[in-house]
């Protein structure tokens, strides 16, 4: 599927000649009814990942909660708890006209979460001693850092 | 000549409705037969063989009522001739009901294993360049000026309105108001609507959890009908120019039949978009690859008789059609029934003060 890389496949003539096909136009949230995860953080993460691989940059505007909810036909209050989890954590937030703007990937932030660096820790630190050598999982993560940021990936 | 205009206007609409409807099932996106959502094979031969026949009797409707038209128009029973495109427009929908209640029995009720929702979501409304916005408004400005210039040559009591019989059964005085009424009247409110209509079109979102693809198709869907409304409003501004024009006596009064051809232009250019274009675009870009499928979430509950659309959850107001090309309004939406009252309110408040006038 990705291998030849158009999305368009081989008649491009046919999709060139219109302006309104703009790859990044448009941006993917995918949510599993099924998967333990609450909904919410899965639109959560969705909107992260797409801050992360440049999809949703700085000033983009998403749509209001009514809107999503009804785009994605699930529940208005998930979509909410969602967008104030974001809020929370400076991912987006609320113009004077009440849009829903991305701050965009942030610039000031130069030292890691110690949360985060405590739980990377943890990981490594159970990774070599479930017999994984440190070049494994330099590997590993170079890969994963690779897979976290496909946009086909789902 | 004026029974002559109304069969000049009035047989292409008779036409119109019967080709329409019938060719509807065959311009909805394939998933949807007679507005019933099907899981699995679509092109199969019931299916086919119910698309082909609904085409049939739609067409023969057409002609059957084209003839009557034709026979009343020689006794010229104007009620009646006004009457017949609601009846064939009920009568259609007759047939889209009969061919409905068979494909309610083709359908197999999965159940609702819908487990991942994919969705795309624009960042933006689409563009139209504003160009599209002006035009009409050039011709409006163009055809006043050239009112104001010939002004001076049309006749201090003119004719505003013609009986039966070709015969003007109404004067006016010549003033600013009574000649430029059908274009600063008409003209200019109908390019209004056109206006706040395609602008809503522009922010219209696609609802159903769009894939990439149908997302694409759907933008590019609204951005011909913003273009598509536009050529509509030009044509009619130009039909009420021609007819300022033959009350002015810029244009003879034989040539009264003029003012049909331009909404005849309106029909093909209709049927022309549908065809090209298919339900919210689905017929363009087929070689445009979608790496997820279709989501097929079940939706019938939320249309009622597959032609009026009820969802709560759904915040839009304004909604692609499921059983044929175009908009239809979310009726959980109290926005709806406003937007409904004042449309209403507007053509019977023209009515009456049209009646009312000495």
């Amino acid at each position: 599927m990705a291998s030849d890389g158009d999305a368009y496949g081989e008649k491009r003539k046919y999709s060139a000649k219109s302006v309104d096909i703009d790859e990044n136009e448009a941006f993917k949230i995918s949510v599993d009814l099924s998967s333990p995860e609450p909904i919410y953080k899965q639109i959560y993460n969705c909107i992260v990942k797409n801050i992360a691989i440049g999809m949703l940059k700085k000033g983009d505007k998403l749509p209001s909660s009514r809107e999503l909810s009804s785009i994605l036909g699930i529940n208005y209050h998930t979509v909410n708890k969602a967008y104030s989890e974001l809020e929370n954590d400076e991912y987006i937030y609320q113009d004077r006209r009440k849009h829903v703007i991305v701050s965009g990937i942030r610039k000031e932030h130069k030292t890691m979460n110690p949360l985060w660096e405590k739980q990377i820790k943890n990981l490594i630190l159970e990774a070599i001693s479930s017999g994984f050598s440190v070049d494994e999982i330099k590997a590993k993560i170079n890969d994963l850092i690779e897979e976290a940021l496909n946009q086909e990936e789902n | 000549m004026i029974p002559l205009l109304f069969i000049l206007i009035n047989v292409p609409v008779i036409i119109f409705i019967g080709l329409a409807y019938g060719l509807i099932p065959y311009l909805t996106r394939p998933e949807l037969v007679f507005g019933i959502r099907i899981k699995g094979d679509v092109y199969n031969q019931k299916i086919k063989s119910m698309k082909f026949k609904n085409l049939l009797i739609d067409l023969l409707i057409s002609i059957v009522f084209t003839l009557l038209t034709l026979i009343l128009y020689v006794y010229i029973n104007i009620i009646v001739l006004l009457i017949l495109p609601l009846t064939e427009i009920i009568l259609v929908l007759l047939v889209y009901f009969y061919f409905r209640s068979h494909v309610r029995l083709l359908k197999i009720n999965l159940e609702d294993n819908q487990k991942v929702i994919s969705s795309y979501i624009p960042k933006s409304n689409i563009k139209v360049s504003l160009l599209w916005y002006v035009f009409p408004w050039i011709e409006l400005m163009f055809f006043i000026i050239i009112g104001i210039i010939y002004y001076p040559h049309i006749p201090s009591r003119f004719p505003t309105h013609f009986g039966l019989s070709g015969k003007p059964n109404e004067y006016a005085s010549k003033s600013p108001y009574s000649a430029f009424f059908l274009i600063l009247f008409v003209g200019v409110p109908v390019t209004v609507v056109f206006d706040v209509l395609s602008y809503a079109i522009q922010r219209s979102a696609a609802g159903n959890s769009p894939t990439k693809k149908s997302l694409i198709q759907f933008r590019s869907f609204n951005t011909g009908m913003v273009k598509l409304l536009m050529g509509i409003n030009l044509i009619i501004i130009l039909n009420m120019f021609l007819a300022a024009a033959i009350t002015w006596e810029l244009i003879p009064k034989s040539y009264i039949f003029i003012i049909a051809l331009p909404v005849l232009l309106i029909f093909p250019l209709i049927l022309w978009y549908s065809v090209t274009t298919g339900q919210t675009g689905w017929k363009k870009y087929p070689y445009l690859k979608d790496n997820e499928h279709d989501n097929n979430i079940e939706d019938d509950k939320e249309w009622a008789g597959g032609l009026i659309y009820h969802n709560k959850e759904d915040n839009r107001i304004l909604v692609p059609k499921r059983y044929g090309i175009g908009y239809t309004l979310n009726f959980s939406n109290r926005w709806s029934y406003i937007i409904l009252i004042i449309i209403f309110a507007v053509i019977i408040i023209s009515l009456l003060i049209a009646l009312l006038h000495p």
